[in-house]
């Protein structure tokens, strides 16, 4: 049976402790973790914040579907995702993805797999606040051709 | 009735985060897109913003297509392209 766990929330998540939840199985030969973060620099604004809106319910039941497809996909034993919402300022962990496997293949491409579904399904929006003006962050076509990819296969 | 949730730069723009429509407003089954023209035709100020080509929907918290049908007791959400991650 996967481990399979999802999160949204705006406390600040502990890397350490999810790292060792998922490295805690003893099948798990390879453990990848991915932690996003808030960059200083976004198409050339300085940025001082972000805050984060996401749709309550349906964020939830897409990250879970996200990671059932995953585990279909993938060989893989353990996988947890958590995304923070609110204000979150500069360098904060903003997304994390620690998948656990017997082997590395499957646990880097379960990783990338729910990271580009998630960017381009779950209902998150992103609002910048610069240095002299606040904006909705737009939508990166580069994220919808990385999930592509999947698709092909 | 019909639950409608705006989310993100949509919500700022219509300046609300939702809208309920009465059984007697719509006939039921309908489309998210007769959805939008009934908006659009009862607040006129919100017609650039209900007529933008990007934005997405989900009804019962499940992506939907702007012909997808509606029925009373739906939760239908209207919102730009997603940015999380």
């Amino acid at each position: 049976m996967t481990f399979s766990r999802v999160s949204v929330q705006t406390q600040v998540f502990d890397v350490a402790e999810r790292y060792a939840s998922l490295a805690s199985n003893s099948s798990a030969g390879a453990v990848v973790t991915f932690v996003g973060h808030v960059r200083d620099m976004n198409l050339g604004q300085t940025i001082q914040s972000l805050e984060l809106e996401h749709y309550p319910g349906m964020t939830e039941k897409v990250l879970e579907q996200i990671n059932l497809e995953a585990i279909e996909r993938f060989d893989i034993n353990g996988l947890d995702v958590v995304h923070r919402v609110g204000v979150l300022d500069v360098n904060e962990a903003i997304v994390f993805v620690g998948v656990s496997s017997a082997h590395r293949g499957d646990a880097f491409q379960a990783c990338e797999f729910v990271m580009d579904a998630l960017k381009t399904r779950a209902p998150f929006w992103k609002k910048e606040q610069g240095s002299d003006n606040t904006a909705w962050v737009s939508h990166r076509d580069s994220d919808s051709q990385a999930v592509e990819r999947w698709a092909k296969k | 009735m019909i639950q409608i949730l705006f989310f993100a730069r949509l919500r700022e723009q219509l300046g609300q985060s939702k809208v309920q429509l009465s059984s007697d407003a719509l006939e039921t089954p309908t489309s998210i897109q007769t959805v939008l023209d009934y908006l659009q035709h009862q607040n006129p100020s919100w017609r650039d913003a209900l007529s933008s080509p990007d934005l997405c929907f989900a009804i019962d918290q499940e992506q939907a297509q702007v012909t997808d049908l509606i029925s009373q007791n739906c939760e239908v959400a209207i919102f730009p392209p997603v940015t999380g991650g």
